[in-house]
């Protein structure tokens, strides 16, 4: 084999390959440079400019005709929404982005942790000099004050947002007689919460087997979350000195219950979201086409009705309140305006460290001026002529601006106008969300306890008190701080660090206390130079991480701040009062690789064994069996996603189970990655795709089964199967042994398709899906509370030598080793 | 309880006489009638009294109808049936012999006890729905196609090198069949990414892709031009009313709404594509395209053919005129993809850059690093060798997990975040598996070789370059693969330290393109494949000595 010529060739070409590779990164590298020039980078994350946002493109590129100077980079980033892990990681890296376009209710958070740069200073410097520089008195209080934390200004707001109610006209009149019969007006839309269940309970349509035909109202379609009906009710989810969490409240707790009544009208929300998951955007959007009746949108929704639904026959109002809200009784006698609404929206602001501070500034005055709105709205409204699209007023937290964004863009449809005209009535009376530095902790936490509650796993009661619970936690860790010594780490990592070195230079002197010749020693010497890349890679990226992580375990620590000893507050957390989250992720892990593991190398294996026993192309099977396992794995879960889409019309999954399984054996198509029940399956099904590569590691040890033995079975009249569990199978014990050890060890750390999964809308909520490291992931990168990550960095760690000790045990009893002669 | 079990009964006899009549056919061909009689008694009884017992669980019964209950259990009702299917014989076989043995016997059923536990939450009538409705002709077809193959397989195995033929395409029918349902997701994301959007998003699966017909013109009203601005060619429409020549930008995609000055030396007069559509122009069909879409769903259009009318203009409806559309591949979707990267990082040309970069310094690392240490562990004798290697091997089963943060401070102390420093540095401080592995391979090399080199005069880097190095090329050639599979597929590493656009990876940049544009299918799944590319190739191009290093390494277990 050595001596085929064609093998020369072969190296001689892996060779050009890598040359190839090599010259053309360098030409990469060469073609690319071209674009770095002496202006300042000024890098603003949060914003993309796709071909729809002709308007904001302008403002950027006007900015950089008046500073020729300054290039701006805009990268989405996944920061500004609800991905802070990017950002809180370039922020603690020392590697900020200049400016961040970033959701205002989460701004508190990170000025609490001092990871944004108050502005006060410079707008200080700059009133009275500079025309454009922003101040509170052109903005919507709540959308400034949002803004602000402890009297200081973290953030220019930028747009508005707030939610009004709209209800399908023309399925109300063809419902007219219905709606009459219980007693409702079909030409006007509900006003209290009573109503609202009254018309959606008519409007509600069901199948014989109990699914949804038509919703009436959907509390979570549109965009309504618990804190639409928690402001609505008037439920203050923190007390007013920020330092309680008051999500258990009973104004909150009737928010909650009515949402759950709602969904009783659908039948659950389980049914609902059954109903839901068949729903399609755009043009199909559920509310054009009569799927849903009712629903509370935000205004960015009515863009979509111009577009692909101008002659929707549709009206708008303000967002059903309470009865007693509604008839001022009881705590609501004094309310100054009864409708009310809830509004957020994003602001533009300095992460601690920026590079270019100047620039940025000068940068956020230009964007957030009365002219930039203005020059905004007008090239948008030039892009969007040439498309035929009509365009809206634009809600901003600048009150000048929004007033003349109203006179110029009023459109023309009454529908239409009548809903911008609600917008704009609800902007000055809405409400924005609590503002604390727990504002993403509280954000999340009432969200899983709506959805909990909603989903039966949980009464109302218990599921507020405990996200209460979860949310008071965060307060106190915060507002308690003092209570413990302020730690300085150092000490205690050297000498952890110390310690661990000097235990293993004495157990390896220890154990050769005898002498060593001279030659022994030269030899010894050269053995310490060869493994010494492997110790200095254990001690910097192993042991002392190790140390540090130790050390960690017993502070509160987020790098910005200084560290705290808390003792085994920490573990405490983790494994007690966080429990359930605990248990879930360990469940979810467990249910992954148990089931898949044990899936894959049988896949694997029997791959193996038809290969083993194929007689011709086996070359080919090879190479087609392999291929799943060379798409690189994030590929591999994107376009997994895309197969299990639900929708039976995109996804591949569910249109062969349309087809087949379903009208079969009547079951409906799964909901893979957005329902609770299929999610863990789907993330095995996309390991076991790649599983079948695992062939390649059993091929190989199907061929070092020696041969005797076949021939041995044979002679005793083995059939191939009694040949495969006494001879085969007993063989490969090891390896099956080695894969399931690895590859369990493995499968308990699953985290990228977790990741992805969980940055995409529209998946299961991420709290149920989540695995440990996903959880040692967020809290560490998306928080830094790296006390906590420690010490469930340690549990994790843990758990996973106590399962690697009980397989070791069962291999024991189960795993035939050869004895070596 | 009764007409469910009464159904599982059906279902067991009906499976049985199935399973009989083809025994019986079998028999018959191989050996001849005289030794099938009870082959036959079985699979009547079977099937005649599989059928007879009325099985309607409360819907239609189909007229034929095939017994599908056991393959499509629920996962607890497949462990309850195994465990039963283990747990009775020995149950009996043990009363039989005498010799009972009481450990195994309790495991099991207790194995079964939780099955059944599980399986009270079910609803009992469905885990035994399983009928499958067919048609009398498709059945009485299936009927046929089942005893003629058992006839056919039959003949053909008359004799030894019969039977081996047929195994093997019994092997051969299997991995096919296997090789498409595990290719079939590859082929659909190659579909996915050749398909228009409203194909994928359409009212059903398209498995032809369609592009729309376009007809390039150049537009006089709003002329289109080319030009250089910032060393990149941009194409867009010459603004009206400016003192110098403008172009409001509108490719490629990122620069979309810049108006830039244009560079007289560079700029050229480019074509508009419009769309092609069928509509009618006073009455009679046209072919068109559409010349500029207008407010409110309306669309002026030049009409194509028939030739009398070429060049009229008149203005349509968007549902008054239908797309033209014809088999193709939308290639578009792939140049699209790259054209929507930040134009900071050469349109993806730097992310291809830094995961060369990523790749190259990782497997010359791995292969460097790895070999050196298991060359010092496996040769090499020194004081404390076993103790470190136990510890190496220990450092096999601690979860990257618990160094994840403080790692990240280390890299952070060293000013190191933010650059691709931190993803393959540590490659260079050798990996314990691969050093296990390569540990193994180099203990199989004669140590004679070894002392030949010695007496030549060499010191044990002489030794460990030129005489072992070469001797474990099979293995490197595994560990070669595997790192650049892993480093060109390393996320979190790039997740953790990266963040400047420059910087990125192609594998961290596919996961922000799909949460970035998660709706336009054709072009993530695009983005995807190129993604896939060039480990593709590699593997491709290497799987011949990656197959056989594998099972030289030792990898095969030991």
């Amino acid at each position: 084999m050595a001596t085929r010529p064609s093998k020369w060739w072969r190296d001689k070409s892996v060779l050009a390959v890598w040359t190839g590779l090599a010259l053309s990164s360098l030409f990469c590298a060469q073609g690319c440079g071209h674009t770095r020039d002496h202006r300042t980078n000024l890098i603003v994350w949060g914003v993309t400019l796709g071909p729809n946002d002709k308007g904001q493109a302008d403002v950027f590129r006007e900015f950089e005709r008046q500073n020729p100077d300054i290039h701006v980079q805009t990268l989405m980033m996944g920061s500004g929404g609800m991905n802070p892990q990017k950002l809180m990681t370039a922020i603690v890296g020392k590697v900020p982005p200049d400016v961040v376009y970033q959701d205002r209710f989460t701004l508190a958070d990170w000025a609490a942790r001092g990871a944004f740069e108050p502005l006060d200073p410079l707008i200080a410097r700059d009133q009275g000099r500079d025309p454009r520089t922003p101040t509170a008195d052109q903005y919507y209080p709540e959308t400034w004050d949002e803004a602000s934390y402890k009297g200081k200004v973290y953030g220019i707001p930028w747009m508005a947002d707030d939610r009004i109610f709209v209800w399908n006209r023309a399925l109300f009149r063809e419902k007219a007689r219905a709606l009459r019969s219980a007693g409702l007006d079909p030409d006007r839309a509900p006003r209290t919460w009573s109503e609202l269940l009254a018309y959606s309970r008519v409007l509600t349509e069901k199948n014989p087997d109990g699914t949804l035909k038509r919703a009436g109202f959907i509390p979570n379609f549109g965009n309504a979350w618990f804190a639409m009906y928690a402001t609505l009710n008037d439920a203050r989810l923190l007390s007013p000195d920020g330092k309680a969490c008051t999500l258990d409240s009973s104004a909150a707790r009737e928010a909650l219950e009515f949402m759950k009544k709602c969904y009783d009208v659908l039948g659950g929300a389980e049914n609902a979201d059954r109903y839901q998951s068949t729903f399609r955007g755009e043009g199909n959007d559920a509310f054009f086409t009569g799927q849903v009746a009712m629903k509370i949108d935000g205004d960015w929704a009515l863009g979509g009705i111009a577009r692909y639904a101008p002659r929707l026959d549709f009206g708008s109002g303000p967002p059903p309140v309470p009865d007693d809200r509604f008839h001022r009784r009881g705590r609501f006698q004094d309310v100054a305006s009864v409708w009310t609404s809830w509004t957020g929206g994003y602001a533009y602001c300095i992460p601690h460290g920026a590079r270019h501070q100047e620039a940025a500034w000068k940068f956020i005055k230009w964007v957030t001026s009365y002219e930039a709105r203005m020059l905004e709205g007008r090239q948008q409204d030039a892009l969007n002529r040439t498309r035929g699209q009509m365009t809206f007023p634009r809600l901003t937290a600048q009150v000048r601006a929004t007033d003349q964004s109203l006179k110029d863009f009023m459109p023309k449809n009454p529908a239409l106008a009548e809903a911008v005209k609600w917008h704009f009535r609800l902007l000055p009376v809405s409400k924005v969300r609590p503002v604390s530095f727990a504002g993403k902790v509280l954000w999340d936490e009432e969200n899983t306890a709506a959805d909990r509650a909603l989903h039966g796993k949980a009464t109302v009661d218990a599921a507020l008190a405990t996200a209460s619970q979860n949310v008071q936690r965060i307060l106190d860790e915060v507002n308690d701080e003092d209570r413990y010594p302020v730690a300085n780490l150092a000490p205690a990592t050297a000498t952890g660090l110390l310690g661990v070195v000097l235990g293993g230079v004495l157990l390896i002197a220890r154990k050769h206390s005898g002498g060593l010749g001279k030659l022994g020693r030269k030899e010894a010497l050269w053995g310490y130079l060869f493994v010494a890349p492997w110790v200095v890679g254990f001690l910097v990226l192993t042991a002392g991480p190790m140390v540090v992580s130790m050390v960690l375990a017993f502070t509160q620590s987020n790098v910005l701040e200084p560290s705290r000893w808390v003792g085994w507050k920490n573990f405490n957390e983790v494994a007690v009062q966080d429990r359930a989250v605990l248990i879930q992720s360990f469940t979810n892990a467990f249910y992954i690789a148990g089931i898949g593991v044990p899936l894959g190398l049988v896949t694997g294996l029997s791959v193996a064994l038809l290969l083993n026993a194929v007689r011709r192309g086996a070359a080919l099977f090879r190479t087609l069996y392999y291929l799943p396992a060379v798409v690189p794995g994030i590929a591999t879960v994107v376009l997994w996603m895309w197969i299990l889409s639900p929708d039976p019309r995109m996804g591949l999954a569910n249109a062969a189970w349309n087809v087949t399984v379903g009208p079969w054996f009547d079951i409906p198509s799964p909901g893979w990655l957005s329902s609770e029940a299929w999610a863990k399956p789907a993330l095995i099904l996309m390991g076991l795709w790649g599983a079948g590569s695992g062939f390649i590691v059993w091929l190989a040890g199907l061929k070092g089964v020696p041969n005797e033995l076949y021939e041995a079975a044979q002679i005793d009249g083995a059939r191939p199967a009694q040949q495969f569990w006494s001879v085969t199978l007993p063989q490969l014990s090891p390896l099956v042994f080695f894969n399931a050890a690895t590859g369990f060890i493995g499968a308990i750390q699953i985290f990228d398709p977790v990741y992805v999964a969980a940055n995409v809308p529209g998946t299961v909520a991420s709290d149920r899906l989540t695995v440990p490291v996903y959880q040692l992931f967020t809290n560490a990168f998306g928080y830094f509370r790296m006390g906590y990550a420690s010490a469930l960095a340690w549990i994790i760690f843990l758990v996973i030598l106590a399962v690697t000790g009980v397989q070791f045990l069962l291999a024991r009893r189960f795993v035939h080793y050869e004895v070596d002669s | 309880m009764s007409a469910s079990l009464l159904f599982l009964a059906s279902t067991l006899l009906l499976w049985f006489g199935v399973g009989a009549l083809a025994g019986a056919v079998y028999q018959v061909v191989r050996i001849g009638w005289e030794r099938s009689r009870w082959w036959w008694i079985a699979s009547g009884a079977g099937l005649i009294f599989g059928s007879g017992i009325p099985h309607d669980l409360g819907r239609p019964t189909p007229k034929l109808w095939l017994p599908l209950v056991f393959p499509v259990m629920p996962f607890p009702s497949w462990l309850l049936l195994s465990a039963a299917l283990i747990f009775l014989p020995r149950l009996c076989l043990g009363s039989v012999t005498g010799a009972w043995r009481w450990r195994p016997l309790l495991g099991w059923a207790a194995f079964i006890a939780v099955c059944l536990s599980w399986q009270a939450h079910m609803d009992p009538p469905k885990l035994l729905r399983g009928a499958l409705g067919i048609e009398p002709a498709a059945g009485a077809g299936l009927f046929a196609l089942l005893v003629g193959g058992t006839v056919v397989v039959a003949r053909i195995a008359q004799n030894r090198r019969g039977i081996d033929r047929v195994r093997n395409a019994a092997v051969t029918l299997a991995l096919v069949a296997g090789s498409a349902l595990f290719c079939l997701p590859l082929l659909w994301l190659l579909l996915t990414s050749f398909k228009e959007q409203s194909d994928n998003t359409g009212d059903h699966l398209i498995w032809v892709p369609m592009v729309t017909q376009t007809h390039a013109y150049f537009d006089t009203d709003r002329p289109y031009v080319s030009t250089v601005w910032r060393g990149e060619r941009v194409w867009g429409t010459l603004a009206a009313n400016t003192p110098h020549p403008e172009i409001d930008v509108e490719r490629p995609y990122p620069l979309m709404g810049w108006r830039v000055p244009t560079d007289p030396a560079t700029t050229r007069p480019e074509q508009r594509l419009g769309t092609v559509v069928t509509t009618t122009y006073r009455g009679q069909p046209v072919t068109a395209f559409v010349r500029r879409e207008l407010v409110g769903g309306e669309r002026e259009v030049e009409v194509l053919s028939p030739p009398p009318l070429q060049g009229r203009r008149f203005t349509t409806t968007q549902s008054e005129s239908q797309n033209v559309r014809h088999p193709g591949l939308r290639w578009q979707n792939y140049t699209e993809a790259l054209e929507w990267l930040p134009p900071e990082t050469g349109h993806g040309l730097l992310y291809l850059r830094n995961s060369l970069w990523l790749v190259l310094t990782t497997v010359v690392g791995t292969l460097l690093s790895c070999s050196f240490v298991a060359y010092g562990f496996s040769r090499v004798r020194f004081p404390g060798r076993s103790a470190l290697f136990g510890l190496l091997v220990a450092t096999m089963m601690l979860p990257t997990a618990v160094t994840m943060l403080p790692r990240f401070l280390v890299w952070r102390w060293l000013g190191a975040v933010d650059t691709l420093v931190p993803v393959w540095l540590p490659h260079f401080t050798a990996s314990a598996f691969n050093v296990f592995l390569l540990r193994q391979f180099f203990k199989t090399i004669p140590v004679e070789l070894e002392d030949a080199a010695k007496i030549d005069g060499c010191n044990p880097l002489r030794t460990y370059w030129q005489v072992m190095l070469p001797q474990i090329k099979p293995a490197l050639a595994v560990i070669g693969v595997w790192a650049f599979m892993g480093a060109w597929n390393d996320f979190m590493g790039p997740l953790l330290y990266v963040s400047s656009a420059e910087k990125l990876p192609v594998s961290y940049a596919v996961q922000l393109f799909s949460s970035d544009k998660g709706g336009e299918f054709g072009l993530m799944m695009a983005f995807a494949t190129l993604s896939t590319l060039p480990v593709l190739a590699v593997f491709l191009f290497g799987q011949k000595y990656f197959v056989e290093g594998v099972q030289l390494s030792g990898l095969g277990g030991k």
